[in-house]
Formats: structure tokens, C-alpha cells, sequence
């Protein structure tokens, strides 16, 4: 049984152990696609920094992903306070719908 | 929530929050590699982020999962009358001074609003309003309506988004990927829970 476990936790242990890694090299490395282009392969122009203008949206985005940031998953998403820290992460959040 | 948006709610099995079922009890569409749909898709920007590209009639919103175009009609035309129901809707958008408000309706219910199970119908409406508050900085204010689902209308938290400097890249739910995964992650947790 517990070979099972170890088994079956190998590859999202892995993942996790790794991801910091991962997306330090790719998020945050200006026009880098993992897998694709390298960042010395991009024209330089790329990297010139262009006016900012409130009316153009175009570009990247994301959520931030800095230690600690708790992350939303919903319209709405309340951190759940649980005392047993066996407890998940995943289970610690919830969202209701304002009424 | 309405009756008919609680016997939903109800009926759907999660994998996160309180309501947690074991993982292969769960129904949630994203595990049989369904589409997120929206705006839950939006939720997923902390790993998989979206892009935007304008062009002088529509603002095309590229999704990194499942590399979904959503596309917003900027043309000055109106929402269509009576849609037949699509995964990601019908949008139009226009500006109001600095505030781009996005209006869309006709989504297909069978896509959940998150990874909780809060449901929808196919009379959601959203209203969005993105701002780009400074070069590296968007934010999102959401209202959801939908009178069949919720009693009220749903007025979202400021959402923010931030450029990661970073592309796009190919993230396809594959089917035959997902099976395997269900097959030796998310089945093999029955046997670990009850041995």
C-alpha cells in the first residue's frame, strides 16, 4: 500500500519541487515561450520598453504568483481559517455567492 | 441561489473546498478535458496566463489552456438576439473613457463558474470592466447576472492581473493524456483512501 502511495506521489511531488525553478527561468524573461525561443534568439527591439496608453490592453497577463499570494479561484474566494493543519491547501478556500 | 441554481450546485462534485469529494468521485467537466469556459478560465491566470490582441474591430482574448480564442466585437454592432449557446459566449466591448466594459451573453451551462461547482445558466450576463492602470498593471470588475442561478447579482472582488514578461506556449488538454492521468493520479486515490 504505501509503495502505492509513494508511487503515485512521485510525479506531482516532482512538479512541485520543480515548478520554482521552472517558471523562474520562463515567467519573468521578457517574450521567452518555454520550449520555443530562447531569449537571446528574440530581436533586442522586443525588449525596448514602449509608451504606456491606457486605451491599448494588449500584452500577457496573469495573477501573481509570489509565495504567499492566495491565489483566486472564483468571483469571490474567502480563505477558510482550519485549525488542523493536515488540512490541505485546497480544501482551505471556498467561495458564496453574495446574496 | 435560486432552487434551480442549488439542485445544480448540489449536483456538482468537486475537488477543492469544503465540499471536497474524493478525487475520482468528482465531476467536474475539466477532468474529462472539457472546456473551462467563462469566466472560469480567468481563474486559472496564475499558472496559465491569457493574452490580449487588438485589432481595429475586435479585441481577441487568447487563452493559454486549451489555446481558446475569445473573441470581443468592437465594431459598434449589438449582442445577438436569441444565440445558440457557446462554451465562451458573445461579447462585445467598447470604451468608456479609459475603461474598456465588456457585455456578454449566450453561454452554454454546462461549464461551471470555478473549481467550487457554482453553476450558471444560459441566461448569464456579464459585465466587465478592465482598466489598465499603469504599464504592467490590469484590473477586472465583474457583475454577474443571472436570475434563473442567483437571486441577486454576483459583484466580483477587484480582480488584478500583471504582465509576467513572458509568451504564450501550446497547452492542450489532450484526451488521451487526461484518461491516463485519471487512470494512475486521480483512480488510484480510491484505493489509497480505502484500502
Amino acid at each position: 500500500m504505501w509503495i502505492r502511495l509513494l508511487k503515485s506521489l512521485q510525479v506531482p511531488a516532482a512538479v512541485l519541487a520543480f515548478s520554482c525553478i521552472t517558471f523562474g527561468q520562463t515567467y519573468g524573461t521578457p517574450g521567452y515561450s518555454p520550449g520555443a525561443w530562447k531569449p537571446e534568439e528574440l530581436p533586442k527591439e522586443l525588449s525596448k520598453p514602449k509608451p504606456f496608453n491606457p486605451h491599448d490592453l494588449s500584452g500577457v497577463w496573469s495573477t501573481p504568483t509570489t509565495p504567499g499570494y492566495f491565489e483566486r479561484h472564483s468571483l469571490d474566494d474567502k480563505w477558510i481559517d482550519v485549525k488542523d493543519k493536515k488540512v490541505p491547501p485546497q480544501m482551505r478556500s471556498n467561495t458564496t455567492p453574495r446574496r | 441561489m435560486t432552487d434551480w441554481g442549488k439542485a445544480k450546485f448540489d449536483a456538482n462534485k468537486v475537488s477543492y473546498g469544503p465540499r471536497a469529494v474524493e478525487p475520482e468521485l468528482n465531476n467536474d467537466p475539466v477532468s474529462q478535458c472539457e472546456p473551462l469556459g467563462y469566466p472560469r478560465d480567468l481563474w486559472e491566470a496564475n499558472l496559465r496566463p491569457f493574452e490580449f490582441i487588438q485589432t481595429p474591430d475586435r479585441m481577441l482574448q487568447h487563452m493559454q489552456y486549451h489555446d481558446v480564442w475569445r473573441t470581443i466585437w468592437t465594431d459598434g454592432r449589438a449582442l445577438p438576439k436569441d444565440p445558440d449557446p457557446a462554451w465562451y459566449g458573445y461579447a462585445i466591448g467598447r470604451w468608456e473613457g479609459d475603461t474598456f466594459v465588456v457585455e456578454s451573453i449566450g453561454y452554454d451551462d454546462r461549464t461551471w463558474l470555478d473549481h467550487f461547482g457554482n453553476p450558471h445558466s444560459d441566461q448569464m450576463r456579464l459585465i466587465e470592466r478592465w482598466r489598465r492602470v499603469d504599464k504592467d498593471t490590469l484590473t477586472l470588475d465583474m457583475t454577474l447576472t443571472d436570475p434563473k442561478t442567483y437571486t441577486k447579482p454576483w459583484v466580483a472582488e477587484t480582480i488584478k492581473f500583471v504582465n509576467p514578461k513572458a509568451a504564450i506556449f501550446e497547452e492542450i488538454c489532450s484526451p488521451s493524456e487526461e484518461h491516463r492521468f485519471n487512470n494512475e493520479i486521480r483512480d488510484e486515490s480510491k484505493a489509497i483512501s480505502k484500502p
